[in-house]
């Protein structure tokens, strides 16, 4: 069993959603965007290098950008196994978030 | 693409995380931020944009610092598991390594406690920085004498002058006395006290003594009233409250009522202070009249001064010289200058007339923090040389490491955390070793320090700083070095491991030698100077020399009916000659001036040595007499003179006998009756000055007795039963002049046995260095020797073979090991007015020894090479 924390899942998730685009900025941007929080970059960073140390993700680096600087973007993907992890997580919170629990917080 | 200056983020925060990320995270991260930062800045303006950048990336600080502690923590660990492994599979390099740092942590710690300690003078008196002793220069015809003493008219009249005094105290010393307490029962509790003065009432505040119990307004304003520190107190009245009892003084058979308590006089100061007596006793003590304390040059009494806060001594300066004009205005031709000395330098830095005892000397301080230095570069060489050493052992492990991917500041790191190990290893030994030391420190320094007293704040910060500081010393070199190496190489292992660093390690070890030799030189030399000490001849015997202290109404007693007593002692075939003196050599004479009748100006005349003795004090220190005759108790019943020659000489007398001369301390004419030759009746630091004897046997304050025979202690015994019969009660104390003479060697003393120790262990931590050396010669040549010993060498030639190199160091070393010495040594033997010169067998001593030491410590390896199977050496090959 796969188990993430919280902030994890929630980068995991987002690098997801944003398929071919997933970097710093955007994944900070979507995760705000997601969780109506303002998060910072230490608080995507810490997740994304464990996911990173653990081949959920993998990282690339792009050609230079002018507007970054002349530095390269760091682009993630999700692996197989980061797919995976996301399925097992559904199927946890399918297992977990019963239909009553469901009415009665909504 | 144009670059614009306004669209970067702030260096500042560029800067800041560049601290907490790698270099890959850092490229990606700042990115990031360049990236939002720009956007922001078109969609919100550039003072937004900042705010917002500093917002995010405070916010962002803590995750980045976690997450660069926990990887970096991943990779230490790792470092440190090579390291221990490092050091288990190195034993013998590890051990060497620990107990060479250990032992030159364990000296320099000591040091810095001492040197603590000596600096810390002074330092219990809040007011210490403003307060200041007053120094006063007198011109006596052509020269200077500087006194830390001064009139009693000066500190009154000083307050009154300078507005930046904010309080002048005076204290007058007392010297030896005896105190006695009756108590209820009808028994008395006597002691002898040394350590008390005449004080102003203004020395309170100034040294802010606290009061236990009285009144710090009211204690000191009444003559024949006495303040106590709470230990003397307890001495005499137990738990009682001592308010209001009565003392006797029986030195002075004066009555003193005790009126406050204070709290002990703290240990580091110049000043030693059990109980202060008000300063108008002095009338009672001496039947001096009140004007007394309107004289301006007897210099009686010490001047503290505290200044206003905020106040330098400029102004003093400035404004003394228009004040002691004025001052000085009724005794013309009476040159003298103020100087304000601070407080906080006497104990290191007063050379003066009156000082109480020798101070210490701040040249030692540096001596000692120079010692330590060289104990731990010592150390801290060979911690280099053995692991420059054995870098080529583990030159395939850093090929590997940087192989797979490691830079060079990780090998870097890896190096300085095991130097960091090692040395926290041996701090840990230190501290073993300090547990055992300190019992015999405490007993050696006379400082009681616990074990658990290293651990206060100052102390551990210390360690901390040795720590860093080792750790660099001997981690940085070998870390470059063995991070230098080219993988493609040090894989290989093709070059001779020998060649590089070779000559590096030879210069350390050569350096090595040279503080060794140092170190021993200066030991002789010092050693020399102290037997000299000991053993010159002082014109005079202070061998079984005793003096008693004669005081009150036993005084009297003894000056009146000497003869009789004189004869009852020397009745006792222990006990040799009987004489009185004033004062006893070793300690300061008084400071007076002697004016031949006929002499008009007696200020352009020097000032002289004075002691009163009677008629037996010459015979008694075996003085030679080259003019005129001893004293006479018929003839010289009016008082006479007898000067030694360099009196003669100062005086510009050509035929000293029957000159009369006039004493300006009691006015009488007295003709000089005979000329002694001189002698040292002071410490071998100061040239010999000239000196007058005064019959006067009333003036005197001991007996001296000099004793025959081998048995010292049944004389003693004789006398103290002879002195209980005459005087029942007397407090029955002596003292061996030998012992008194030789507390002015106290200094060198103390240095010669911290030198002795020291240079034995510098030599020793460099023999443990050498002794791994050797070792790991003997290894990387273990194939050479079994062909050679094939070839037909035999086992002395291979030891000569070993040790030759060694032997080569140890005379290299010489060369600049004798000249530092002689430089040094010569200066410190400066110090003395009296002293031996440097002989060439003392440098042959010091390198013969270390020779012999490198010898001993290589031959051991050397024989065991030369002895060696080469079957053993050559069979896996």
């Amino acid at each position: 069993m796969i188990l993430l924390s919280r902030s994890e899942e929630i980068v995991l998730l987002a690098i997801w959603k944003l398929k071919d685009n997933a970097y710093g900025v955007t994944i900070r941007e979507k995760v705000s965007a997601d969780t109506g929080h303002e998060w910072s970059f230490g608080a995507i960073y810490k997740p994304l290098k464990t996911l990173a140390h653990r081949g959920y993700v993998e990282k690339s680096s792009s050609e230079p950008f002018a507007e970054r600087g002349g530095r390269s973007k760091y682009m993630y993907r999700l692996t197989q196994s980061g797919e995976e992890a996301l399925k097992e997580i559904r199927k946890i919170y399918k297992a977990i978030w019963t239909e009553d629990i469901k009415t009665a917080f909504d | 693409m144009k670059k614009s200056h306004k669209d970067t983020i702030p260096a500042s925060g560029k800067a800041l995380l560049w601290m907490f990320l790698n270099d890959e995270d850092y490229r990606q991260i700042v990115g990031d931020f360049e990236e939002s930062y720009r956007y922001r800045v078109t969609t919100l303006g550039r003072a937004k944009a900042v705010f917002w950048f500093w917002f995010l990336l405070f916010r962002s600080l803590p995750g980045f610092a976690w997450d660069s502690i926990y990887w970096r923590g991943t990779m230490i660990n790792n470092y440190f598991k090579i390291a221990l492994r490092v050091i288990r599979k190195q034993k013998l390099f590890s051990f060497l390594n620990i107990v060479g740092l250990a032992v030159s942590l364990t000296c320099s710690f000591l040091i810095f406690l001492h040197v603590k300690d000596e600096l810390s003078y002074e330092t219990n008196f809040p007011k210490a920085d403003r307060l200041y002793r007053v120094q006063v220069n007198s011109k006596y015809g052509s020269n200077f004498r500087n006194w830390a003493a001064s009139a009693p008219a000066l500190g009154p009249m000083l307050q009154e002058f300078f507005p930046e005094i904010e309080s002048a105290a005076r204290l007058s010393p007392l010297g030896r006395e005896i105190f006695s307490y009756q108590l209820a029962n009808g028994s008395t509790k006597r002691f002898e006290e040394n350590n008390g003065f005449l004080a102003d009432p203004s020395v309170f505040p100034s040294f802010d003594l606290k009061f236990l119990s009285g009144d710090p307004q009211t204690a000191l304003s009444e003559p024949s009233t006495v303040v106590l520190t709470s230990t003397v107190a307890t001495k005499y009245f137990a738990d009682d409250n001592p308010i209001g009892k009565i003392l006797m003084n029986e030195s002075h058979k004066e009555p003193l009522q005790v009126t406050g308590v204070i709290q002990d006089f703290p240990r580091n100061s110049h000043l030693r202070i059990d109980y202060l007596v008000s300063m108008p006793t002095l009338l009672t003590y001496t039947g001096f009249p009140e004007e007394i304390f309107n004289h301006r040059t007897w210099k009686c009494m010490y001047t503290y001064v505290l200044l206003t806060p905020h106040q330098n001594t400029e102004s003093f300066d400035a404004k003394s010289p228009e004040f002691m004009k004025d001052f000085l205005s009724e005794r013309p031709g009476v040159i003298e200058e103020l100087r304000l000395q601070p407080i906080r330098q006497i104990h290191l830095h007063s050379k003066l007339e009156g000082d109480f005892g020798a101070n210490s000397d701040i040249a030692y301080v540096y001596i000692f923090i120079g010692t330590a230095l060289l104990l731990l570069l010592i150390a801290a060489v060979n911690f280099v040389n053995l692991s420059t050493a054995q870098s080529f052992k583990r030159m395939k492990e850093i090929g590997i490491r940087k192989v797979v991917g490691a830079r060079k500041g990780q090998v870097i790191k890896q190096y300085l955390g095991e130097s960091f190990l090692l040395t926290i290893l041996s701090v840990g030994l230190t501290l073993l070793l300090l547990n055992f030391i300190l019992p015999f420190y405490s007993q050696v320094s006379g400082k009681t320090i616990f074990f658990k007293d290293v651990f206060r704040a100052e102390n551990v910060l210390f360690l901390l700083l040795l720590i860093g500081f080792l750790t660099l010393l001997a981690g940085l070199y070998p870390a470059f070095f063995a991070s230098g190496f080219q993988p493609v190489n040090s894989l290989k292992s093709v070059r001779d491991p020998r060649s590089s660093t070779n000559r590096l390690r030879k210069g350390l070890v050569v350096f090595q030698f040279v503080i060794s030799i140092f170190m021993i030189f200066c030991t002789l030399t010092i050693y020399r100077q102290l037997v000299f000490f000991h053993n010159q001849d002082l014109g005079f015997d202070k061998d079984k020399l005793i003096a008693l202290r004669l005081y009150g109404d036993f005084q009297e007693n003894v000056t009146q009916n000497m003869d009789a007593l004189k004869n009852e002692i020397l009745r006792n075939s222990g006990v040799s000659h009987v004489a009185l003196t004033s004062g006893l050599p070793g300690t300061p004479f008084s400071n007076e001036r002697l004016t031949p009748v006929g002499v008009e100006d007696k200020n352009t005349l020097p000032m002289l040595r004075f002691i009163r003795v009677d008629e037996n004090f010459i015979e008694t220190l075996g003085l030679e007499i080259v003019q005129g005759r001893n004293f006479d108790k018929i003839s010289d019943q009016k008082s006479a003179y007898i000067i030694s020659e360099s009196v003669a000489a100062a005086l510009n007398l050509e035929q000293p006998l029957g000159v009369e001369c006039r004493s300006d301390v009691h006015g009488d004419v007295e003709p000089i009756v005979g000329v002694i030759k001189d002698f040292h009746f002071d410490s071998l630091h100061n040239p010999i000055e000239p000196l007058v004897l005064e019959y006067r046997p009333s003036w005197t304050g001991y007996m001296l007795v000099k004793v025959q025979g081998k048995n010292l202690t049944e004389p003693i015994q004789f006398l103290r039963q002879k002195f209980q019969e005459i005087a029942p009660g007397y407090l029955f104390s002596y003292l061996f002049v030998d012992d008194v003479f030789n507390r002015n060697y106290e200094n060198e003393n103390r240095g010669y046995d911290l030198f002795k120790v020291f240079s034995i262990i510098a030599l020793l931590v460099a023999c443990l260095g050498l002794f791994g050396l050797t070792v790991y010669a003997a290894e990387t040549r273990i194939k050479e020797i079994g062909i050679r010993k094939v070839l037909g060498a035999s086992a002395p030639s291979i030891t000569l073979l070993l040790s030759r190199e060694f032997v080569r160091w140890v005379l290299l070393a010489n060369i600049v090991a004798w000249p530092a010495s002689y430089l040094v040594m010569n200066k410190w033997l400066e110090n003395f007015a009296f002293r031996v010169h440097i002989q060439v067998w003392t440098f042959l001593i010091s390198t013969a020894l270390v020779l012999l030491s490198a010898l001993v410590t290589v031959s051991y390896q050397a024989v065991r090479a030369a002895f060696s199977n080469p079957v053993d050496s050559l069979h896996y090959e």
